[in-house]
């Protein structure tokens, strides 16, 4: 009988070292993990030191309590126009509550992604395809929020959810390019007419400019030379009245002597020009003789003059 | 057998303390140490006793190394401070006491808020947007907040 002993004695130490190793768990942070006591969950246990109590308690799950991120797989989501689009997003997500996200649902991961990938395609099956390009941010926020609300009771808090690729069909990126490069075209071409009626503006608001300076030029210039006609009638008036003035108080005669002087000067000028062959008279050559005949009568008035002074 | 185990003197116990101690060392499972611990326990009133009988040294390791656990588990749970009250890990835990602006109404109890570019369910009295909140509680994955 005695002879076991040993064995027993050795069996009781084996029992307690393995209940040691059985008793303490060592929670590593950002993990918990469930508790189940007869296979029923009685309560998490938090990064640390913790003893549970051997064969009555078991570890349910191991929570990871970190942020995570899923990828969403790509789809193909038809849009509110009919355009079929290949999508496909990242999703982030952290568990609040280890229990729920443990019992509440199977498979956590893929529910989540089932959920998102369902979501993306109401959210996107409700936009035209130009929304959906351009406001991913409204598509980002909708989803969050459906799909935050959804997973609540699972314990997990969806912290972000981000649509990575739209990718269009081929053939409309093509058309969709072609449109791009046409509104920039037509902008050119609008830029364009615009330049070029904006020149013409400048160039006629110049010559209209120009066409104003010259008249005004002339106009002065007219003015000038009105002034100036005037100034020269007014000098030959003056001049006039020197000379009337001039003759009615000396000889009647002294006029004469001018006009014949001027005479006979023409006549010179007529007779020296080269072209020696025609001499043009004047009509009235009668008058020169006039006028000699005024010098002679010039003569005799002086002579007599000086007769009578001598007298 | 029996012959064999009556020979046993503390340097065995000591022995194995350290072993013990060394595979909690490469082991760091925090194990080994309650039960190098109670080796050397073993070992100590071996060496003060030298005609303990090696039954008697048997049930002294045995009961020594479960309890060295269950005392020092009792004493974390009397004083938490020594675990440590950390956030992390906690997300809604980390913005209790904090101060936020509504950016929109709470409505019927339900509004939300952007924390941190991304956006939280709040349960709490009706406020109109631009009202400061504080986060009072985590309830599932909302805020309960009151006002400021």
């Amino acid at each position: 009988m005695s002879g076991l002993l040993p064995f027993f004695m050795l069996s009781l130490l084996i029992l307690a070292v393995i209940l040691a190793v059985a008793a303490v768990r060592v929670v590593p942070q950002g993990m918990e993990y469930t508790l189940e006591r007869w296979g029923r969950y009685i309560g998490t246990l938090k990064p640390g030191f913790n003893v549970i109590m051997p064969i009555f308690d078991r570890i349910g799950s191991k929570i990871n309590m970190m942020e995570q991120v899923l990828d969403v797989p790509s789809q193909e989501v038809i849009t509110k126009d009919n355009a079929m689009v290949r999508v496909d997003g990242v999703l982030f997500f952290q568990i609040l509550d280890a229990a729920k996200a443990a019992y509440e649902v199977s498979n956590l991961q893929l529910a989540i992604r089932q959920l998102t990938q369902t979501n993306i395609r109401t959210v996107m099956g409700s936009m035209d395809l130009d929304e959906l390009l351009s406001r991913r941010d409204d598509i980002n926020i909708r989803l969050l929020s459906v799909v935050d609300h959804a997973t609540g009771p699972w314990g997990i808090k969806v912290t972000r959810i981000e649509i990575k690729d739209i990718t269009p069909p081929h053939d409309l990126v093509e058309s969709m390019g072609r449109q791009m490069k046409a509104e920039r075209e037509k902008r050119a071409q609008i830029l364009e007419a615009e330049g070029f009626r904006q020149a013409e503006i400048l160039k006629a608001e110049g010559e209209k400019q120009a066409a104003i300076l010259q008249a005004e030029g002339r106009r002065e210039a007219a003015f000038r030379e009105a002034e100036a006609r005037e100034r020269l009638a007014e000098a030959e008036a003056q001049a006039t009245r020197m000379v009337s003035e001039a003759i009615s108080q000396g000889n009647v005669q002294a006029i004469n002597y001018f006009v014949a002087q001027k005479y006979v000067e023409a006549l010179g000028r007529i007779a020296s020009s080269p072209n020696e062959k025609v001499i043009l008279l004047p009509m009235e050559t009668s008058g020169v003789l006039a006028s000699l005949a005024g010098v002679a009568e010039l003569a005799r008035d002086a002579f007599s003059g000086k007769k009578s002074d001598r007298v | 057998m029996e012959s064999y185990f009556a020979q046993l003197t503390h340097w065995h116990w000591a022995i194995l303390a350290v072993g013990f101690t060394i595979v909690e060392v490469l082991l760091p499972v925090f194990v080994f140490l309650w039960l190098g611990l109670a080796a050397g326990l073993t070992a100590v009133v071996k060496y003060l006793h030298p005609a303990f009988s090696w039954e008697g040294q048997f049930l002294l390791f045995c009961a020594t190394a479960l309890l060295t656990i269950a005392v020092w588990h009792g004493l974390l749970r009397k004083r938490p401070s020594a675990v440590g009250d950390s956030t992390l890990n906690r997300r809604g835990t980390q913005y209790i006491g904090q101060v936020f602006t509504l950016e929109q109404p709470i409505v019927d109890g339900v509004g939300h808020l952007r924390v941190d570019d991304t956006f939280w369910r709040l349960q709490g009295p009706e406020l109109t947007a631009g009202a400061k909140v504080r986060v009072t509680e985590v309830v599932g994955n909302a805020l309960k907040v009151e006002a400021v």
